[in-house]
């Protein structure tokens, strides 16, 4: 433990110093001003459709952070050698990864935190100015709940980069496997919903549907759209329905970490 | 300080290094001398535990320290950053961080500049001065003077004298002869991943230098 917490600090210490990532707490105080522009288009319910751009570049940021940051720091450690540095300290290899792993976690934080002020601030200022086009009240809450919600799978996906770190030979193999875990992430719910139609599944071999039923299991659900629009809409959650999001998603996460460490400790570092 | 049994490094059918047994006592600075792709580094890379052995086994005493032969350190972070690090890492008391930096002559004004802006010769430094801090009784160095200028090198022979005359053992890996007579109190020859043979040196000289030299060449040149 006395060697991960300072890992953790150097890992936010590491990722806060670089350029790009003061240019995006930068923006992401912007953008949710710049959102009112297409929301005040419409007119019949601002609120609604402010928080569903607001959440689309929530999940827009956080993959920036997660490509453009994390994927190059693990991968870079791991294929230039960098590590080497922090395990001849010497410190445990399961150690390493889950402090760089926490130390991420804690990195976006206050990425998450600016946007999320800024966000709050803006949909007040558009409830108290567009009162008469505003259906659902009180959006802030929902907002800060929903967005809260929304970091749970990125929680996955970037164990799920950790996993495919440890096991890949560089950068352009990881953000390779990455883009294809991500891309499959977002298409296969779809896919899978419209096989669920009576038309489409008496037109599809059944196998293609198992096929794909067991590739989605492999993966994060990171189809929290629906978790968004729930709350866009002000519907309520039951806490079951919550609980157990958040409890599928730190399992997926303990999972895909447990993995990574297990090829890790088998990898050698040349 | 470090003994090595009996280790073994194989990908494939082939082994990288084999055999290899080495003892190292307190004070004591050996050389691993070998051509490119003789084993040295792999041997290193097996005692620290970065490459798995396939066979044998390596003891360190005490604290160690590693130099890497292509140091690469975190681009956004100062020197100074880095080395505070492992301070608070291995509960080394923080003023050691700047003193060490100063050992290896970076400037007050460089330390805390990011890594990104240091030449090559700069990031090498650093990375001893990441060994040096906390005076570890092992130094693993795995050819230290590259990238480095004749000022340079002979600038990290001096410390590396120091510290043996302070009690620390060296494994010191190169194919540079000349720097490693000048160090090393004896010489393991390396060809074809076997350690050859363990040449004492007694007088630092440039005659054994050439001696070494020869004894090199002489085993890389034969059939594995």
């Amino acid at each position: 433990m006395s060697r991960t917490l300072p890992l953790v600090t150097l890992t936010f210490s590491e990722i806060a110093s670089q350029r790009v990532y003061r240019i995006l707490l930068g923006v992401l105080l912007l953008v949710p001003w710049l959102m009112l522009i297409p929301a005040s288009l419409f007119m019949f319910d601002i609120g609604k459709v402010l928080i569903d751009l607001l959440f689309t570049a929530l999940h827009a940021s956080l993959l920036i952070f997660l490509f453009f940051m994390a994927a190059p720091l693990i991968a870079r450690d791991i294929e230039q050698g960098s590590c080497h540095i922090f395990l001849t300290l010497p410190m445990r290899r399961g150690r390493y990864l889950s402090a760089r792993f926490v130390g991420l976690i804690v990195a976006l934080m206050p990425l998450f935190a600016a946007y999320a002020l800024s966000a709050s601030l803006t949909l007040t200022f558009a409830e108290s100015h567009w009162a008469a086009f505003y259906v659902a009240p009180h959006s802030v809450p929902l907002f800060d709940y929903g967005a809260a919600l929304i970091l749970m799978p990125y929680l996955a996906l970037t164990a799920v980069l950790f996993l495919i770190a440890a096991a890949a030979t560089g950068l352009p193999e990881t953000m390779v496997f990455l883009f294809s875990v991500w891309l499959l992430c977002w298409s296969l719910p779809p896919v899978l919903g419209a096989l669920l139609q009576a038309e489409v599944a008496a037109k599809t071999p059944t196998w293609i549907g198992t096929l794909l039923q067991t590739v989605n299991q492999l993966l994060p659900d990171l189809s929290s759209s629906r978790i968004s629009l729930y709350l866009a809409h002000g519907k309520k959650l039951g806490i079951e329905a919550v609980a157990g999001y958040c409890l599928q998603h730190l399992a997926y996460a303990l999972l895909a970490m447990m993995l990574a460490v297990i090829l890790f400790k088998r990898r050698d570092l040349t | 300080m470090l003994k090595v049994t009996a280790l073994g490094k194989r990908y494939g059918k082939a082994w990288a290094v084999r055999d290899a047994r080495l003892e190292i006592a307190k004070g004591e600075a050996v050389g691993l001398l070998g051509a490119n792709g003789a084993g040295k580094s792999t041997l290193i890379k097996c005692m620290l535990g970065l490459v798995h052995a396939t066979t044998g086994s390596t003891e360190l005493t005490g604290p160690y320290a590693y130099l890497p032969e292509q140091p690469q350190l975190p681009p956004s972070l100062s020197a100074l950053a880095l080395l505070r690090f492992k301070c608070g890492a291995n509960h080394i008391p923080p003023d050691q961080a700047p003193a060490s930096l100063a050992e290896v002559r970076l400037s007050a004004a460089d330390i805390v500049r990011p890594l990104r802006q240091y030449s090559k010769g700069m990031r090498q430094r650093a990375s001893l001065a990441f060994a040096l801090c906390g005076d570890p009784g092992l130094m693993l160095l795995d050819e230290p003077m590259s990238g480095l200028d004749a000022l340079g090198r002979a600038q990290m022979l001096d410390i590396f004298k120091q510290r043996k005359s302070g009690g620390a053992a060296i494994l010191m890996s190169s194919h540079i002869v000349s720097d490693m007579v000048q160090l090393c109190d004896r010489v393991l020859v390396m060809a074809h991943g076997r350690i050859c043979e363990s040449v004492a040196v007694a007088e630092h000289s440039l005659a054994e230098a050439k001696a070494l030299e020869s004894r090199l060449a002489d085993w890389t040149e034969q059939q594995p």
